[in-house]
């Protein structure tokens, strides 16, 4: 069950006696190891491979965002690039095109002390961190152990949080932990028929909120993304029985924020989804040409998406933490019902929220 | 790379041309041939009034083979616009028959090279026969720049395709440059029966290059919304009504293809522009005021621009527009709130 992604592993020379990199090796009993060659055709991205590597460069970096749209001021811990799901949406087909395999950065442990450094040097200043932004926070955690590595510098400082975002149910790394506190353990969800045809290799929906029923009930702080929203047939229908399934198993105190945002993507994504999954419906949406170059969804669909899931969202529980990712003030303003203005105000807005949930 | 193909040059220049009987050599471009949908008129032309000023190189086919019958190695062009104007023997220069074909095609490469850019279908197949003798990195680093092509695996295996997937057709439309590389890129993931459906509209309307591309973007994604085959749907009677309308000019005929896929594939887009020029028409603008939406009405800003002829006449227009009481009604043309 530990490897049930992986049929290969590559070890680069200068890793081979890092501890992380050992450590991930010794879990991977009959395994075949490959030395590194030319990549995998761009169709199957290799993700069948791991590859440990120590990373060159920075691993803790602002999220990109664009000066079009507000962004919520998050930091990425770069851990890992790529992913052993499939979903026919995802943006890393097209940052990893020719990057392939899940990389591991097994030198992770050695330079966590200047992340570290840089989340004290400003004790009032409110860091939020995540490892879901090139990679599964923990889809290969039994493997990786992240958990082990990360739970306890973050959970030992006040001023950061650190968010595994993850669309499986892999949570032992995380309840085997004793460190609850400033760890927020993360959801993607979708509508279930989005779930079940465009999310290859990711847990079902019932399986990701039983784990995070789980993660609840063990004193976990819960967050969720409704990331990519996808119009399709019925799909008022579709995120209702969603958020009647979150009902079911969660409790909405406590839940320190739900994101949402609408499908979007580089124009050169669209013809390796193409190529890689023939059957999506995803790309039969309205697209036109966001301000940033990325297709989005026609302001009017956005604006009907999110008033959609805000109204329903608030009706379950009046204090999730709602906010957008990569939006306008306008929509903000006419989907939201207020809006934060500009990444600043996002940013304080989240930070608020993690002195709430946390005290 | 380019010095050591100097060290180990051919001195063609050593060897002398002879005459050679026409029907010695290889009436096909042969392996070393990099010279596709060329016009030898010109050319023709030039030779009959100076002569010609540099012989065609040949060598003696394969191994064991008649050394009577030559392979063109470089002057394809020159011999077929010679064999036009009715000449049956030629100057040329003979390789050795042990001169490797590495060397014959390097050979074509540089010569051509110095005196001509090459169109996408000249650079596939200059690419292709590369690669049969020159190891693929030596072809991204050496040979790809000197095409103007970034030295990247993708855009080798996409001009590549272009020699080895496209029928003549297809490179016929993009050697003429009637088929730009950016559609030519799309076309290549087609099947052959629908690049020939295409090709029906590329070859009779003139489309801008993104024009093309929206028209395959269009009917690709058309094809998955509507449950329909692509081949189909470039038989729909709307567009092949559009594509045989005798009263339109090319131009208008590819405005009038793209405005019809672009409200099939963008129906809520397309209605809310008709709808919010409607709402313009009804405010009776004064002459010269225009108001337009921002592109695709993503940014909030609207646009109101005025033409004027002094400072006087543009305080009448704004006065104009000031008392105009609808203008406080203009909003996105989807806003229902009163």
């Amino acid at each position: 069950m530990v490897n049930c992604y992986i049929k290969k592993t590559i070890v680069d020379e200068g890793s081979k006696k890092s501890p992380m990199a050992m450590r991930i090796v010794e879990r991977l009993p009959h395994m075949s190891f490959a030395k590194p060659s030319s990549p995998n055709p761009p169709d199957s991205m290799g993700k069948d491979t791991l590859h440990l590597l120590s990373y060159k460069g920075e691993f803790l970096k602002p999220c990109p965002g664009t000066k079009e749209y507000i962004c919520c001021g998050y930091q990425i811990l770069n851990v890992a690039t790529n992913c052993p799901l499939d979903c026919s949406y995802c943006i890393l087909q097209s940052y990893f095109l020719h990057q392939p395999y899940l990389r591991i950065h097994v030198n992770l442990e050695e330079n966590l002390a200047p992340i570290l450094a840089f989340i004290d040097r400003d004790p009032e200043q409110i860091i939020r961190v995540g490892t879901g932004e090139f990679a599964d926070s923990l889809a290969l955690d039994p493997l990786t152990r992240w958990t082990d590595i990360l739970m306890r510098p973050f959970s030992e400082r006040k001023n950061a949080v650190l968010e595994f975002k993850t669309k499986t149910n892999r949570i032992d790394g995380l309840i085997s932990s004793p460190y609850r506190d400033r760890i927020i353990v993360s959801w993607s969800l979708n509508s279930p028929l989005i779930s079940a045809t465009e999310e290859k290799g990711a847990a079902t929906l019932k399986q990701r909120l039983e784990a995070a029923r789980r993660c609840q009930a063990e004193g976990f702080v819960v967050s969720f993304h409704f990331d990519p929203l996808i119009p399709h047939k019925g799909w008022r229908e579709g995120y209702l029985k969603t958020m009647d399934l979150m009902d079911r198993y969660l409790n909405p105190h406590g839940i320190i924020w739900i994101s949402m945002g609408s499908l979007r993507f580089m124009p050169n994504l669209k013809p390796i989804i193409r190529k890689r999954h023939p059957g999506t419906a995803i790309l039969d949406g309205e697209f036109i040409t966001g301000l940033d170059g990325k297709a989005r969804y026609f302001k009017p669909i956005r604006i009907d998406l999110y008033q959609f899931m805000r109204q329903n969202l608030e009706k379950w529980h009046s204090d999730l933490g709602l906010y957008l990712c990569m939006e306008s003030d306008e929509i903000w303003g006419k989907s939201m019902g207020w809006s934060p203005r500009d990444s600043k105000g996002l940013k304080a807005f989240l930070d608020e929220r993690v002195v709430k949930i946390f005290r | 790379m380019i010095q050591v193909f100097y060290m180990d040059r051919l001195k063609t220049v050593d060897i002398l041309p002879q005459p050679v009987n026409l029907k010695q050599i290889d009436n096909s471009p042969g392996p070393y041939c990099m010279s596709y949908g060329f016009d030898i008129t010109l050319l023709a032309d030039s030779i009959s009034r100076i002569g010609l000023i540099n012989s065609p190189i040949l060598v003696g086919k394969g191994e064991g083979g008649n050394e009577s019958e030559f392979v063109v190695v470089a002057g394809f062009r020159r011999i077929n616009s010679l064999k036009a104007l009715g000449k049956t023997h030629i100057p040329c220069r003979i390789l050795p028959p042990e001169t490797s074909p590495r060397k014959c095609l390097l050979l074509n490469l540089y010569e051509n090279l110095t005196i001509r850019d090459f169109n996408p279908v000249e650079k596939g197949m200059a690419l292709a026969r590369l690669l049969e003798w020159v190891p693929a990195k030596e072809v991204l680093k050496t040979f790809m720049p000197l095409f103007d092509l970034p030295s990247h695996a993708e855009t080798l295996h996409l001009f590549v395709q272009i020699e080895t997937e496209f029928e003549h057709q297809t490179k016929d439309l993009l050697a003429s440059g009637d088929l730009s590389s950016k559609a030519a890129k799309l076309l290549l993931e087609m099947e052959t029966a629908v690049r020939e459906g295409f090709r029906r509209y590329f070859s009779i309307i003139k489309f801008s290059k993104n024009q093309q591309a929206q028209f395959i973007d269009f009917i690709h994604d058309l094809s998955y919304i509507e449950g329909n085959a692509i081949t189909r749907l470039l038989d729909d009677p709307e567009l092949t009504d559009i594509r045989h309308n005798a009263q339109m000019n090319n131009p208008q005929k590819a405005r009038a293809l793209i405005a019809l896929l672009r409200s099939r594939r963008l129906p809520h887009l397309v209605k809310a522009e008709k709808d919010f020029r409607r709402m313009v028409e009804k405010l009776a603008l004064p002459a010269g005021c225009q108001i337009t939406p921002p592109p695709f009405f993503e940014s909030p800003h609207y646009r109101l621009e005025i033409s004027f002829e002094n400072g006087k006449n543009l305080m009448e227009k704004l006065l104009n527009l000031v008392k105009k009481e609808g203008l406080v009604t203009l909003k996105d043309p989807w806003d229902k709130s009163v």
